[in-house]
């Protein structure tokens, strides 16, 4: 998965949080985002995302494991939702919250991921017991997930990311509010995305989760600057 | 700790740079992934298939079972209720034709063949309404003016004797005719002049002098009101039609043709020795009391389109208020035709299942009671909730094209 933003400015009324950005993000890898609330980290996550437009440049993804590229259109491209072109894609979308299938198991949760890959019902269940096992909540799986913490979902959410392996994690502050085994348990997860081929943009204000990133970049003034 | 390696991407053939690549895999006992070797962790279809998307709409309705069951009785009410109104409303414009025919609006004309006459008396023993008129009826009515209510005019009207019985139906039924009182009075005369059945009634005819050419009469109180709210304030005295009449009318419903052709054939085979003609007759009715418009435009076909109305309001409502459910299945990857499986097969229990055992029961219950009009009208309302579920689906697939993968992320 390679992510390519060529001068791409995003203004909100007078405010310009990002201004002309130009980089590029290849996978696997895991690249930190940082940089302090409102510099434009999850801006630049959901411009990736198609959840906000460019008012110029272009964002392109492109992808080797599906041979299937997209390019999202910068602002002055009148008409079309554009951004419905990366539902097409590999991808999955990690919050704070992330969402989940709360009236039903942890295990549903996860084994859905793989399913809805096409993968057969022994296999998917094989993958999301390993999954649910890998990070700490294989004992957790048959407990309806409005039950559990939140440390709990979130850990459930990034095994059913890592079952379902997607090509691209857009990861906006997955780690806030969690103490920090549950910390540790999800940049584990994270880990193991990038070893099976994802890449992994990672918005964060916790230095312990940026120091497990290969690279990290900060987000200053709409520019992007490596971190040392 | 470098975490183990469990499955590889299975790896597809590229539609544009035609790269190979290994499509499938297996799973070792360990839970390992192996790329390219085929077997029991190969893809069964595409991207979120269709099987995966029902499965998914029964796990869900099974993970919330209060909301499912509250939805399937609404569904079960539609049913019912799509039943059982068309029934209701047969009844009443039932009703209202058989007021129709108590009223003589509806009639079969008697006359006979070859220009022949009927005898007035058979006529009006009868005892129809529009056959009494006929054959005389009212004769004759004057002014009296009763002793006991000076003031206070009563009419006395000399009538066919079956003109008193059509005019006070219970008459019959309690005999009074049939003793030979001859003479009856209405309600407000009997109640103004404190009579009593077989009371006597002193009166002098209008304009004559009180004292003058007083007469006395005995008369049988009538039952109740009569017909013509007139007649209450009346004294009708019966006198045997005498003499021919050219065609007589009996009231019955339409449907009755054979059978009142077959008794009035008897009734008359004295008269009509050539035999008897019978024809519908009516009184014209305006257009909006005809049967035919009461039903096209019965309640009823309302409430069908009420109940399937509020069933899809409701099931439009829970499917958006569950966007966000939507939205994870979106966002992994479900489209068009899975996401119209889902939404099928979710309206198939919860709506089309229960609105179908809802019209079974409603149609077990009330089966004894529907006549065929009613059977009929009700096929038509049921299937036109059929149809009406059927566009459920396709409302919520409509209300679902403003749902997307956002709306998961943004925890809506």
């Amino acid at each position: 998965m390679r992510v390519k933003l060529d001068g791409c400015t995003v203004a909100f009324g007078s405010r310009t949080v990002l201004d002309g950005l130009s980089a590029i993000f290849a996978g696997p890898s895991m690249i930190a985002l940082l940089g302090p609330s409102g510099s434009g980290k999850t801006t630049l996550l959901g411009l990736i995302a198609g959840l906000v437009r460019p008012s110029a440049g272009t964002v392109r993804l492109t992808s080797d494991s599906s041979s299937r590229a997209g390019q999202l259109p910068s602002g002055d491209q009148s008409q079309g939702p554009a951004r419905n072109k990366i539902w097409d894609w590999d991808w999955d979308w990690l919050v704070q919250s992330s969402p989940l299938l709360n009236r039903r198991s942890a295990f549903d949760n996860v084994v859905l991921g793989p399913r809805s890959r096409g993968l057969r019902p022994d296999a998917a269940q094989s993958i999301a017991t390993a999954m649910m096992d890998e990070l700490g909540i294989g004992q957790l799986a048959h407990q309806k997930v409005y039950k559990l913490s939140g440390g709990e979902k979130q850990r459930v959410a990034v095994a059913r990311s890592l079952a379902t392996r997607p090509a691209l994690i857009l990861a906006d502050e997955p780690t806030a509010s969690l103490d920090a085994s549950s910390r540790d348990l999800v940049c584990h997860g994270l880990r193991r995305a990038v070893i099976d081929g994802a890449l992994v943009l990672l918005a964060t204000h916790d230095p312990y989760v940026a120091s497990q990133a290969d690279l990290a970049y900060e987000l200053a003034d709409g520019k992007l600057t490596r971190a040392s | 700790m470098r975490p183990r390696v469990l499955w590889e991407r299975p790896r597809r053939r590229s539609a544009k740079n035609g790269r190979a690549a290994s499509r499938d895999g297996a799973v070792n006992p360990a839970g390992r992934h192996r790329p390219g070797r085929g077997g029991s962790l190969g893809r069964d279809s595409g991207r979120f298939p269709a099987r995966l998307a029902i499965s998914e709409a029964l796990a869900n309705l099974a993970a919330s079972p209060v909301r499912t069951v509250c939805v399937a009785l609404i569904a079960v009410a539609a049913g019912a209720i799509t039943t059982l109104a068309p029934g209701f409303d047969v009844g009443m414009i039932g009703d209202a034709q058989r007021a129709q025919v108590a009223g003589g609006v509806n009639a079969f004309r008697v006359v006979v063949r070859d220009g022949g006459r009927i005898d007035a008396a058979r006529c009006d023993a009868l005892r129809s309404l529009r056959g009494v008129l006929a054959a005389g009826g009212a004769l004759h009515t004057g002014q009296i003016a009763a002793t006991v209510a000076p003031g206070r005019p009563v009419a006395l009207v000399k009538a066919t004797p079956g003109f008193a019985a059509v005019m006070w139906p219970g008459l019959v039924a309690s005999g009074t005719v049939g003793r030979g009182a001859g003479v009856v009075a209405g309600r407000r005369v009997t109640e103004m002049a404190g009579l009593e059945q077989g009371g006597v009634l002193e009166y002098t005819l209008g304009g004559t002098q009180a004292g003058a050419g007083l007469s006395r009469i005995e008369v049988a109180a009538a039952p109740g009101a009569a017909r013509v709210y007139e007649y209450d304030s009346a004294v009708v005295v019966a006198a045997g039609p005498t003499g021919w009449v050219t065609e007589c009318l009996v009231e019955a419903e339409p449907g009755a043709r054979d059978a009142v052709e077959l008794v009035l054939t008897r009734w008359f085979s004295q008269d009509a020795g050539a035999g008897i003609r019978v024809y519908p007759w009516s009184v014209p009715v305006s257009g909006e009391q005809s049967p035919d418009y009461l039903l096209h435009q019965r309640a009823s076909r309302w409430v069908v389109l009420g109940a399937v109305g509020l069933v899809a309001a409701v099931q439009g409502f829970l499917w958006l208020a569950r966007r966000g459910e939507t939205g994870i299945y979106r966002l992994l990857g479900l489209r068009g035709g899975s996401l119209a499986a889902m939404v099928v097969a979710d309206q198939m229990l919860v709506s089309v299942a229960p609105f179908s055992a809802g019209v079974l029961g409603a149609g077990i219950a009330r089966a004894g009671d529907l006549n065929g009009m009613a059977l009929t009208m009700t096929a038509i309302d049921v299937a036109r909730g059929y149809c009406l579920l059927a566009l459920v689906p396709l409302l919520i697939l409509l209300l679902l094209k403003t749902v997307s993968p956002l709306d998961a992320i943004r925890g809506r």
